[in-house]
């Protein structure tokens, strides 16, 4: 009966904000881990699969669980402001075999990217409704988040993985000078984040927090009364089902401090109702994304998406989004001082680079600060051949635009001849191509000693049509 | 023609990966990982996480060797992206690094598996123990290329050394060398010799005197290889490595 098992397994929480016109279109969807789900008119989607324990103690397989909840409330909260963006949180049902892979980021990111299509012979209440989607449309953007615990003696490490990305475009980003073109993409679109520690007392406060999380309350205080997340349920009708609760989706409809006030459609009344969730209430009164800084980048990520997504459809997006993600993306690495060599913190400064050049790229202040963030980045990774390009691009396109010429030739083509030795892609040849171009069209000037002549220029010109382009 | 030399390859395969498992089979010390993985593929083994003869294996310090065994795998998944596969190896765990002879890696180099790890937990209560690296295709160029780490908390040091997944894109580097794939090779050497490097000058450095002893060695032998990598690169005609000039001493460095 495999209908009754999909229906038994249900215990789905999922939550979208669009601040735009599809409010009335809001369709209810419920989606456990067998039936991944995005919303179709979301710009950015956020899926926070459970943290899974690496043992067999299940008071943490329940924490794994609370506290993806928390973290997708949470990173909601705080990405409001991007609009168009949703928020999707699963749980692994209670009954299913621990080695089941349901919820592993390996099964169900093809689902999301439509390269493979879920068992909907299972779906039942599960099957696509309006407004949702088991996979992204083309040129939608996901951030894939999930996470793993480990027991410690009387305390517990978190470690949050993230995978960012949107369907069939790739994250090449372009610096224009002069007419010339430089290409570049993040370092990595794949992060391990420091494992952080959660206390005996933080664990107990996670219980607490979920508790006034998983409410939705008349009014925006702990204390007014209110219906359980659970219990706003959808009743499923029809062969196979049974009595299990669902949870429902949402939409958010205005913020006020750590709260959101939601709209849902009640299917047992079959009105739409409204309340407030306790979204940000954090642990203990401390924030969760100071005790998880990884939450922070997550957050710049999807304000990352959202600008790129916003660009590609020619779409103006809020005014405030840009700096509201690149302060995202600068406090994480300020948090994760403690790692300063890490792939995420340069990767998370790529990220705002990228926004401040995206937004700002008409104006000196933020390209200055878009390199800046961009040569941060390549001292962390030098021998990544993306980092390297990312800080030439924008610094050609700094100099050009300021002071119509470049500095520190050599060294610029120097580091740009690194990258095409370190990547095998055609398009790494064709930004050293781009510099020698623009050097060539450059006015003519006694050249400093840490400049190329125009003779190093043509004999380095002459030496690139000798390199094999890659196929 | 093309079929045949598929056919012929697929053949050869198949008798070193044999001649792998007849290996690791006649060597009594270790026993065979339980999930091998595919022929083609670089593999990772991650061993078993055994507690020290000294402490007694209870519930929670089994649940302790668990999470220490998922933390090693899941980072080394991150850290080899695509290149290798990760494979748990169940029971399968040395006695004694010397349990790492040349038989044991030529077994394993005929499996392509270029890297294995294990851990040991001495102290479940403060968490002290050491992690041992296996670092197959470093074997002819730093011998004994086996690391035992010694760790005073093995999951807090994973909090801040997580740069121990610095040997999967060294030794990857190092095998595409082997295998004469020099422009492939670089920048997995490069990237592995800068996390390598931090291992030891970051802010949780490993301090163990042994350790440092070998991994410098390492280090200048990872330095050296690059420097011929990238010579032997430069030669293939139409590289791009050819694009690249050498430092003030004459040799070719990963870019900083």
């Amino acid at each position: 009966m495999p209908l009754q098992r999909s229906a038994r397994t249900v215990s789905v929480t999922v939550l979208t904000i669009l601040l735009f016109a599809h409010l009335a279109a809001a369709a209810m969807p419920h989606r456990d881990c067998h039936f991944p789900m995005v919303f179709e008119g979301a710009a950015v989607n956020v899926v926070v699969l459970p943290y899974r324990y690496a043992g067999s103690n299940d008071s943490l397989t329940d924490l794994g669980n609370r506290l993806s909840l928390l973290v997708k409330l949470d990173v909601l909260s705080h990405i409001l402001e991007y609009g168009s963006v949703g928020a999707v949180q699963m749980e692994m049902p209670k009954d299913t075999a621990k080695d089941d892979p349901s919820c592993v980021p390996e099964t169900v990111l093809p689902i999301l990217l439509g390269t493979r299509r879920p068992d909907m012979t299972l779906a039942g209440m599960y099957a696509v409704k309006q407004g949702s989607s088991n996979a992204l449309a083309p040129g939608r953007a996901l951030v894939l988040v999930w996470g793993l615990l480990y027991e410690d003696g009387d305390d517990v490490f978190v470690q949050t993985y993230a995978r960012f990305l949107r369907r069939e475009i790739d994250e090449t980003i372009t610096f224009e000078a002069g007419g010339s073109s430089f290409y570049a993409k993040p370092s990595s679109q794949l992060l391990a984040f420091t494992p952080q520690k959660f206390t005996q007392s933080e664990l107990k406060q996670i219980e607490g927090s979920y508790r006034r999380a998983d409410y939705v309350r008349d009014q925006p205080y702990d204390s007014s009364p209110g219906d359980k997340l659970p219990e706003l349920v959808a009743k499923c009708a029809g062969p196979g089902c049974d009595d299990s609760p669902v949870h429902a989706g949402f939409y958010v409809e205005e913020k006020r401090g750590e709260w959101i006030r939601i709209q849902y459609m009640d299917p047992t009344q079959g009105r739409r109702k409204d309340g407030w969730i306790h979204s940000a209430g954090g642990l203990g009164g401390s924030p969760l994304d100071k005790i998880l800084p990884e939450l922070k980048f997550i957050e710049g990520c999807a304000g990352y998406l959202r600008q790129r997504v916003a660009d590609a459809d020619h779409t103006p997006q809020p005014a405030a989004s840009p700096a509201l993600a690149v302060n995202q993306l600068n406090a994480f690495v300020q948090s994760n001082e403690s790692q300063p060599a890490d792939l995420t913190n340069a990767v998370a400064l790529q990220l705002a680079g990228m926004v401040e050049y995206l937004s700002g790229r008409d104006q000196a202040e933020a390209l200055t600060k878009a390199t800046d963030d961009f040569e941060r980045a390549r001292k962390i990774i030098p021998y990544d051949h993306n980092a390297i390009t990312l800080t030439v691009g924008a610094q050609v396109a700094e100099e050009w635009r300021q002071k119509g010429r470049l500095e520190q030739t050599a060294l610029k083509a120097q580091r740009l001849s690194a990258a095409s030795a370190l990547s095998s892609e055609k398009v790494s040849l064709a930004n050293l191509n781009s510099l020698y171009t623009l050097l060539m069209r450059s006015p003519e000037s006694v050249p400093a000693s840490d400049d190329l002549t125009r003779e190093a220029v043509r004999e380095k010109i002459e030496a690139l049509k000798r390199v094999a382009v890659p196929k | 023609m093309l079929q045949n030399k598929q056919q012929a390859e697929s053949w050869i395969r198949i008798a070193i990966t044999l001649a792998g498992l007849a290996c690791g089979t006649a060597h009594a010390q270790l026993t065979n990982c339980n999930d091998p993985g595919p022929p083609d593929a670089f593999k990772i083994f991650v061993d078993e996480v055994r507690a020290s003869g000294t402490s007694k294996s209870n519930g929670k310090v089994l649940e302790k060797l668990q999470s220490i065994h998922k933390f090693l795998t899941e980072n080394l998944k991150a850290s080899s992206e695509d290149k290798a596969s990760v494979r748990d190896c169940g029971k399968r765990f040395p006695t004694d690094p010397t349990d790492f002879d040349s038989t044991e890696f030529d077994g394993l180099d005929n499996l392509r598996v270029v890297l294995e790890v294990w851990g040991v937990l001495d102290d479940p209560i403060r968490g002290s123990g050491s992690l041992g690296f296996a670092l197959v295709p470093a074997r002819p160029i730093a011998p004994p290329a086996v690391y035992v780490v010694p760790i005073t908390d093995l999951l807090s040091s994973f909090r801040q050394g997580r740069q121990m997944s610095a040997f999967a894109p060294l030794v990857l580097g190092i095998r595409q060398y082997q295998n004469k794939n020099y422009a492939d090779a670089v920048p997995l050497l490069c990237s592995g010799a800068q996390q390598l490097n931090s291992i030891s000058t970051g802010q949780s450095p490993v301090s163990d005197a042994a350790f440092r002893i070998h991994q410098q060695e390492l280090m200048k032998k990872v330095k050296e290889i690059t420097d011929s990598s990238i010579r032997e690169a430069r030669k293939t005609p139409g590289s791009p490595f050819v694009l690249l000039t050498p430092s003030s001493d004459g040799t070719f460095v990963c870019p900083r």
